[in-house]
């Protein structure tokens, strides 16, 4: 089965993009990890996971975002993609940590949410496969039931367009000089008023002039 | 048969290249044989008067076009050829002959309209790209540009410099721009590719060269790379460049989008900018270039569709105020070009309403 068949709103897209946004966390990890100063594998993996979990927070409800939501920000981190609970783990696909298997109490407590549709019972869970030095190599929806592992659809991240937010505001923006200026060599010919008729025309035609903008 | 006098095999020439005819093009069209037409063209021969007439006819230009000599024609060796390696003489020789016809019609625009003063700077020759880096500075500096903001608009910047931008929908695409050091600069850029990013980047590139490279015949890997570097650091100084670029091990995309975004420049230019300016070693920048590759962005990147694209406005304000204040003097001074109502409207690139229909009455008014 596909994420979607579990629910609609487990769209690609929308994995993609959470995919990202650990992948945008885990990156953050990498380029700060530094064992001269007493950096290893435990706080490389400390560091991505709150950073992963930090980018999760940071996007909910933001604008490409509104269908992400975090009901419990919380070191468990439990974040909703509409209305389907998720949440992350580094490790294998096909092999989940123990407590991963386990429902967590929001999800013991929702209920069947369509009839007809095969999520009930489910535990969903976004996996982040490294390699040994921690980068991702492969970002998975996972779908346990029981105490198995009923699907695992590998996210294509990767290939899809990356992320952009919005821009930060506190950077100067450029100056715009405006339209070249024209006027008419022989000016004895044309009387004042009719110039500045001729160049308000000219500054029509070229576009409002302006000193700053993008 | 009567003969036509002083008949100008240059501008015979230069009315061919501006059609972007071969000599036996033409030929077909007027009923005569290459070596003919090739020895009017050198000043061999002298054309009859049917002849002439039928050349002007086919070249959309006036009879009179061919009886003025052209004096300091604009030649491929002024001419800073973006793609010159790649591009075929007669497409160079065709880029320069439109650079002719704009100077001619500037010059004739310049003695009933004020254009903004030439102010370029000038830093010739750079011995290094340290110095290319310097020069690039010292333009922004000089225009008032700062050091920590992008360039709202590099055609604007470009014109209220002095230089003349025309943007030419027929060129060959294997020209993406020419400039042109005249005592006023000329800026040829083809539309063939249409992106707004690439468009500011080359404009910036030959920026460099009339900044850098006057009096020099440009073209060689050296000067190219020059104008380059000039490019990237006129678009993207480096003290601004290396406090926004990410840097890290791994490639940040959002974060090169969003200096797209701001600095309107090419994810690819910028991803080059940070390996010269040693924020990505060469095998991030290797992998940044396969990454836009394999996902289709190695000519058209992702939100190019987002920026609009930079249009000319200094030719186009001073033919409209002209048209507005004084029609006759427009008239008289495109009859004295010798240009056809068409041949005109070609070159500027867009349409004037002031033509009388009994203007012309020899050729068809343009449409």
């Amino acid at each position: 089965m596909r994420p979607w068949d579990y629910h609609p709103d487990l769209t690609r897209d929308r994995l993609i993009l959470v995919a990202q946004l650990l992948a945008l966390g885990r990156g953050h990890a990498l380029d700060r990890f530094d064992p001269e100063i007493g950096d290893d594998s435990w706080t490389r993996g400390v560091c991505a996971f709150n950073y992963g979990r930090h980018q999760i927070k940071r996007a909910a409800g933001t604008s490409g975002f509104e269908w992400l939501s975090v009901p419990d920000p919380s070191r468990r981190l439990q974040f909703k993609v509409g209305e389907v609970i998720l949440r992350f783990y580094r490790g294998a696909a096909s092999d989940p940590a123990p407590h991963m298997l386990l429902p967590t109490e929001l999800e013991q407590f929702m209920l069947p949410l369509e009839e007809g549709l095969p999520l009930d019972g489910a535990r969903l869970r976004v996996a982040v496969e490294t390699d040994a030095e921690g980068a991702p190599i492969q970002i998975s929806f996972v779908a346990i039931r029981g105490s198995e592992v009923e699907t695992i659809w590998p996210i294509p991240y990767e290939d899809a367009p990356p992320l952009v937010v919005s821009l930060s505001e506190d950077t100067p923006e450029g100056v715009d000089p405006g339209p070249p200026p024209v006027s008419l060599a022989d000016d004895e010919e044309v009387d004042g008023q009719d110039q500045a008729d001729a160049e308000s025309e000219i500054g029509e035609e070229g576009g409002e002039k302006r000193r700053e903008g993008k | 048969m009567p003969k036509t006098s002083t008949f100008s095999g240059d501008k015979l020439r230069l009315a061919r290249l501006l059609a972007t005819w071969s000599l036996d093009e033409l030929g077909e069209r007027v009923g005569a044989s290459r070596q003919y037409l090739h020895q009017l063209e050198t000043g061999a021969k002298e054309p009859t008067f049917e002849m002439a007439e039928a050349l002007a006819v086919s070249l959309r230009v006036e009879r009179s076009f061919f009886l003025t000599p052209l004096s300091n024609a604009v030649r491929e060796d002024d001419c800073h050829f973006r793609k010159y390696f790649t591009a075929p003489r007669a497409v160079m020789a065709q880029a320069a002959a439109r650079g002719t016809a704009v100077e001619l019609l500037v010059n004739a625009l310049e003695q009933r309209v004020r254009l903004p003063t030439v102010n370029f700077p000038e830093f010739a020759a750079p011995r290094s790209m340290e110095e290319v880096e310097r020069a690039a500075e010292g333009a922004r500096m000089h225009w008032g540009l700062g050091l920590d903001a992008p360039i709202v608009n590099i055609t604007r910047v470009l014109e209220n410099a002095g230089a003349v931008v025309v943007h030419f929908a027929d060129i060959s695409d294997r020209i993406d721009a020419l400039s042109i050091a005249r005592r006023r600069p000329i800026i040829v850029r083809s539309q063939a590719k249409a992106a707004a990013v690439r468009l500011r980047f080359d404009l910036a590139h030959e920026c460099g060269h009339l900044v850098m490279h006057q009096g020099m015949v440009t073209g060689d890997h050296e000067t190219e790379e020059q104008a380059h570097r000039f490019a990237s650091a006129f678009l993207l100084p480096r003290e601004a460049f290396l406090r926004e670029c990410p840097r890290g091990r791994t490639i940040d995309w959002t974060g090169l989008f969003r200096l797209k975004l701001r600095w309107k420049v090419s994810v690819r230019a910028i991803a080059r900018r940070a390996f010269d300016l040693g924020l990505m070693d060469a095998a991030q920048y290797r992998r940044a270039n396969v990454h836009l590759t394999k996902t289709g962005q190695a000519k058209s990147e992702r939100y190019d569709e987002e920026m609009l694209q930079e249009t000319p406005e200094l030719l186009t304000s001073a033919i409209r105020l002209l048209e507005a204040k004084k029609p006759h003097s427009l008239l008289d001074m495109i009859y004295a070009l010798g240009f056809s109502p068409s041949l005109f409207e070609g070159v500027i690139g867009f349409p004037v309403s002031a033509f009388p229909a009994n203007a012309y009455p020899d050729h068809s008014p343009a449409t």
